[in-house]
């Protein structure tokens, strides 16, 4: 019997994974059903009623709505139990994740900031004492938390911060002075870990307090979107922080903020799914009701082809979170978030995994920022007119692309991942990459599947992933370790690698859709998975060549195109009819429904 | 105080577009979303609460299919201490009759100060099971519940009457008792609610467990049978104003001005 | 043993409406079965009914009891379960109220005798009762049958008959003694609770602005009072709105709040759910706005708009001003 599987990072690139050894949505346990229709039914109940005075920062309902949260346990799926928290699997939390999503913006990025980078670096690297202190009343709500590390002149470099931390005389406190510039929650958050240099080069973190001498904030940011949340620059001057508030190791600050950016960047992926959700639903309603030429529009081929295409990157964006998710469970086994060695063991176990979690990110908010601009789009007119939830959330999601590590450092970040785990053999990529070139050479057929489901899709992505192997190949034999500074090759590496991933998850999903229920249950599951493979592969194709391009010219580049092509190779499918069909379903259900809980 | 609710998973129709299936006698409910009836939860609220002020021990049970466990954890997680699931197909599709006598066989053997049931279900309505339960186990009854208070062995409801009306009935218990839609405000299921659920028992029963004969079994054990579903006529429909709400208003507010005597 | 029963309901010597409904209903079934119609009256007494139902029956069985004086399952049950036991009707009629519906299972499942609840018709096939009752939130019609019982239980659901006024009978009385010995303690009414009386009688307004589940929450309710003040109109709403407390029950229309008679009704997300069209289907003009084209409410309002009523309120509220001012 098939089972479960703990892949490494990275390992999707180079091994065809069997839909039995993943996790997808239709393996949600029990509990994990039960605590996501619990979370929607609080944002619904709670949030969504009050939606309006939610629109401008409103810091006094903001904490009433966080609190009331934190009773049920929404906001501690990160915090051990020991300290008072739910200590979910991350399955769990990106459940509550996404269905705060589909609520106002205002309290969905409130809270994500506060359970994710607010108090994750407490809950990861604090001391028993410090998460004493402090882990309690941010599980319940009581004390909100937010991440102050970027800085004016230091937002993509974060490690070269500017703010100093000064050891005083009598060695009990260190004295902060700097500023840090776009925190989220610091409006109103009561604790924020931040982070300063020591002794002009040791990067620290920090936990500070809101009501310590010398933090004071500036204005509210007056931003494109997120209006409901709080945005300001949070200022040090001399402020005593005593010595035991240190988190982590002097000079290890950096252990703190990129483990902590990294679990934080995968949970950006489920709140756009959340939010694509939504506003799928209301572009849906308004095309049924919306009467053109005597005709709803959304009996039109062009609206239908937006609505497909809305669901299709939406299912493939819940697809890849809910396998990187438990991905990341399956690599924590072993580690107790009680244990004083969290942080680190936590760390290690993750770090792997930036590629998957980087990968989220992207797709993520570049899927929410396609949505969005459809759902304008559908809407019309109306869809420009504020006081419609749609006009917001466009607004709103422009900002997912570039915080919490920008889309472009994210592309840096996977393909030097990548390379890290080839070259300490963590990942055998050098092996994975001879073995592409051995299988062109002697016109090797791939295994066949014997006309399974889906059997062209799944030779599609195999050799997706060999065409791009072949790339990666050649492209680090070009530049060795210099390869990282051809920014523009790592992007196209970077595209590969997420277009895979993208691909194999919605592919593995549908066929466990249609494993698990009757054949016909997975039509619409199986449609999407299609329509994203043969959208996605000649794109792959397209970047493999351009990078060829740039890599080999003359008869090398004619030779590389060659064995390209054997690769290459595949019949379009009708995807005009399988978005029809999949929007005719979303339609006849007003909502996107391929997801059963 | 020791409290039964029956509970029952159903898919939520009010505003969903709802198509009858190849069989004609059920509907197609693959991508409905599916919850606890909105009555039984409010009745097992209600136990919640009685438990809170006076203690004891809530019971759920529920008849149905695997999915059905959802609705009982779910339960389990508000506040009830133990669950029971009739699993058995043979069960199933079966009238309120069938249903409601099944249920007491699972029942007959646990004492009871209060089985709370919701008025009805909101997927087929009959409203039957409740009082049925109060026949088949010989205890006083009382339906469309809008307040309760318990005190020395008494149930003491109010019940609602058409036209705002209400009449107050005092009940010797055990009683059984359906409750109606905002006799409360049930709470939110919390973490920490379903987390203490995952240890609560839930017994699984089939026909055999609950000595019920097949005859007395689903659709062999029922009284009345359901013949086959269809489309109700469209009656005489309104006349339907389309255009942008600007165009829409113009044409209603004439109207109102008309009719209104405005 | 044979006959069509209609159980009279009354309320404080009141013979409620539907039991109008149903001996019209009532005799057509008899004269298809030839059967023969009787009126049955349970109360502690039951010279004031006899008198207002005797045209509509041939035969008006009463038993009299002090406990039958306000209803109660127990008595009620006891006395009725008697009577069906010696006479054997096919079909015993009563309404799908707040008494039928808690009195109609527990006679049926004392007798074993099939019951089909909230029924909107009876009809006659080939020589059997058939019922046809509504399922999920009254979108599909099923057809119930009653496995060749000979003795079967229907509610009906309020509205759904016209009220008898042809029949001319000269209905013959026979009273049956109480087969109650002892008193039946263990349910007992109390008393009854009139309405809390609030601040606003909505059944006094011309115009209603009412409001359903698809007003989406609490905060949007205020756009929909801008327009009952534009128009100078009375807010009103079905349950759900009252059960989540964001409007009081006073201002509730429906079976278990107030029927209205408005000139003009304006439903406002309103699916038109049974229990809310009861209390509102006789108002003059009935103008719904609702995003389900399928909604029953349009088939009882003479007007509808099909569109989000988030979008269709603001301009409705403008152009209402425009016309007052």
């Amino acid at each position: 019997m098939i089972k479960e599987r703990m892949f490494k990072g990275g390992e999707f690139l180079i091994t065809d994974a069997l839909p039995e050894e993943v996790f997808s949505p239709e393996d949600f346990t029990q509990e994990q059903r039960l605590i996501a229709q619990s979370a929607e039914k609080f944002i619904l109940g709670e949030v969504v009623e009050r939606k309006d005075e939610l629109e401008e920062m409103n810091p006094v309902l903001l904490r009433q709505l966080l609190l009331k949260a934190g009773e049920l346990g929404f906001l501690s799926a990160d915090i051990p139990e020991t300290y008072g928290g739910a200590e979910l699997d991350k399955v769990s939390s990106s459940l509550i994740g996404e269905r705060v999503g589909q609520g106002p913006s205002g309290f969905a990025i409130s809270q994500m900031a506060h359970t994710g980078i607010g108090s994750l670096p407490i809950a990861l690297f604090g001391t028993a004492e410090q998460k004493k202190k402090y882990l309690p009343k941010l599980a319940s709500g009581e004390l909100i938390g937010a991440f102050a590390l970027t800085e004016p002149e230091h937002g993509s470099d974060a490690l070269g911060a500017k703010t100093t931390a000064v050891l005083s005389p009598d060695g009990k406190y260190y004295i902060l002075n700097g500023q840090k510039q776009f925190i989220t929650n610091a409006g109103f958050a009561d604790v924020y870990s931040t982070y300063a240099q020591v002794d002009g080069e040791k990067f620290t973190s920090f936990i500070v307090e809101r009501a310590w001498k010398g933090v004071s904030l500036d204005a509210e940011e007056k931003k494109m979107g997120i209006h409901g949340s709080s945005t300001c620059s949070v200022v040090f001057q001399d402020v005593k922080v005593p010595v035991e508030n240190v988190l982590g190791e002097i000079g290890r600050g950096h252990v703190v903020a990129l483990n902590t950016l990294n679990v934080g960047r995968y949970k950006i992926a489920a709140l756009t799914v959340g939010v694509a959700k939504m506003l799928i639903g209301e572009a849906v309603q308004h095309a049924k009701t919306r009467v053109q030429f005597g005709r709803p529009i959304c009996e039109f081929g062009l609206i239908k082809q937006k609505i497909a295409e809305m669901v299709v990157k939406t299912y493939v964006t819940e697809s890849m979170v809910y396998r990187t998710a438990r991905l990341l469970d399956l690599a924590l086994e072993g580690v107790d978030p009680a244990d004083e060695d969290a942080g680190r063991k936590t760390g290690d176990a993750l770090r792997s995994y930036a590629l998957e979690c980087s990968i989220n990110k992207i797709f993520g908010s570049e899927m929410l920022g396609y949505v969005a601009d459809e759902s304008v789009q559908i809407m019309g007119g109306y869809g420009y007119i504020k006081d419609n939830p749609i006009e917001g959330a466009y607004r709103d999601s422009r900002i997912h692309r570039i915080w919490e590590g920008t889309n472009e450092i994210m592309r840096l970040v996977i393909v030097n991942t990548l390379l890290r785990a080839g070259k300490t053999g963590v990942l055998p990529l050098r092996e994975a990459c001879a073995r592409v070139k051995e299988n062109l050479k002697g016109n090797a057929n791939e295994a066949s599947h014997e006309g399974g489901l889906l059997e062209d899709e799944r030779a599609m992505v195999a050799r997706a992933k060999q065409m791009m192997l072949l790339v990666i190949d050649c492209a680090i034999k070009k530049y060795g370790s210099a390869l990282p500074n051809e920014q523009e090759v790592v992007g196209l590496l970077a595209y590969m690698i997420i277009e895979v991933f993208a691909m194999e998850s919605g592919l593995l999903r549908a066929l466990k859709k249609a494993m698990k229920e009757k054949e016909e249950r997975s039509i619409i599951h199986r449609a999407a998975a299609q329509v994203y493979i043969h959208e996605s592969f000649p794109r792959v194709e397209m970047m493999v060549k351009e990078t060829l391009a740039a890599l080999f010219e003359g008869e090398d580049l004619a030779t590389k195109l060659t064995d390209l092509k054997k690769l290459a190779q595949f019949i379009p499918a009708n995807v005009v009819a399988l978005r029809r069909e999949i929007a005719e379903s979303v339609i006849a259900a007003s909502r996107y429904h391929l997801t059963r809980l | 105080m020791n409290i039964i609710v029956c509970v029952k998973r159903v898919p939520e129709t009010s505003e969903a577009e709802i198509a009858i299936d190849k069989s004609g006698k059920s509907i197609r409910a693959e991508d409905l979303v599916f919850d606890i009836n909105e009555w039984d939860n409010y009745a097992v609220e209600e136990a919640v609460r009685i438990k809170e002020s006076q203690g004891g021990t809530i019971t759920v049970v529920t008849l149905g299919p695997p999915e059905s466990q959802d609705t009982l954890r779910r339960s389990l997680a508000m506040g009830a201490d133990e669950a029971v699931h009739l699993s058995d197909p043979a069960l199933f599709d079966g009238d309120p009759y069938a249903t409601a006598r099944a249920l007491h066989a699972a029942l007959k053997d646990k004492p009871f100060d209060l089985l709370l049931t919701g008025v009805q279900a909101g997927d087929d309505g009959y409203g039957q099971v409740g009082p049925i339960l109060g026949e088949l186990f010989h205890v006083p009854h009382a339906t469309m519940v809008t307040k309760l208070t318990v005190e020395d062995k008494k149930a003491r409801v109010h019940r609602e009457l058409e036209g705002g009306m209400e009449e107050v009935v005092s009940l010797d218990l055990p009683a059984v008792l359906a409750i109606q839609t905002g006799i409360n405000e049930p709470r939110y299921v919390s973490i920490m609610g379903i987390r203490k659920a995952k240890s609560k028992s839930l017994r699984e029963l089939t026909c055999t467990d609950i000595s019920l004969a097949p005859e007395d079994c689903g659709p062999a054990g029922s009284l009345i049978e359901m013949k086959g579903l269809f489309l109700p006529p469209t009656g005489k429909a309104a006349e339907i104003f389309k255009g942008s709400p600007d165009d829409v208003s113009i044409k209603v507010i004439d109207i109102v001005k008309e009719k209104g005597g405005l | 043993m044979s006959g069509i029963w209609v159980l009279i309901e009354h309320r404080r010597g009141e013979i409620r409406e539907i039991s109008y409904e149903m001996l019209g209903k009532g005799r057509m079934v008899s004269e298809k079965l030839n059967q023969e119609l009787s009126a049955v009256i349970l109360s502690s007494d039951a010279k004031a009914y006899v008198d207002k139902v005797k045209k509509y029956a041939p035969k008006i069985l009463t038993i009299e009891d002090k406990q039958l004086e306000n209803y109660n399952a127990l008595t009620y049950q006891a006395v009725l379960s008697a009577l069906a036991t010696e006479k054997a009707p096919s079909l015993i009629l009563m309404g799908h109220t707040s008494y039928g519906m808690d009195l109609a299972p527990r006679v049926s499942a004392g007798l074993k005798w099939p019951l089909a609840s909230d029924c909107i018709d009876v009809e006659v096939v080939d020589g059997t009762i058939e019922a046809v009752r509504r399922m999920y939130s009254d979108k599909v019609n099923a057809r119930i049958g009653f496995r060749g019982a000979k003795n079967s239980l229907v509610t009906v659901r309020p509205g759904s008959f016209p009220a008898e006024i042809e029949a001319a009978y000269d209905g013959e009385v026979v009273s049956a003694p109480s087969p109650l010995t002892a008193e039946i303690q263990a349910r007992k009414f109390i008393e009854f609770l009139e309405a809390a009386a609030g601040e606003v009688d909505i059944t006094r307004a011309d115009i209603l602005v009412s409001v359903g589940r698809g007003i989406g929450d609490a905060e949007n309710i205020p756009l929909a009072e801008a327009l009952a003040q534009a128009l100078g109109a009375t807010l009103s709403c079905s349950r759900p709105v009252v059960d989540k407390k964001w409007l009081p029950k006073e201002r509730q229309v429906g079976t278990s709040g107030k029927t209205v008679k408005p000139k003009v009704y304006i439903a406002l997300g309103i699916s038109g759910a049974f229990q809310h069209v009861a209390g509102m289907k006789n108002s003059g003009t009935i103008i719904a706005v609702n995003k389900d084209p399928k909604a029953p409410i349009f088939t009882v309002a003479q007007y509808g708009i099909v569109d989000d009523l988030l979008k269709v309120l603001p301009a409705l509220t403008e152009k209402a001003k425009a016309l007052r001012a």
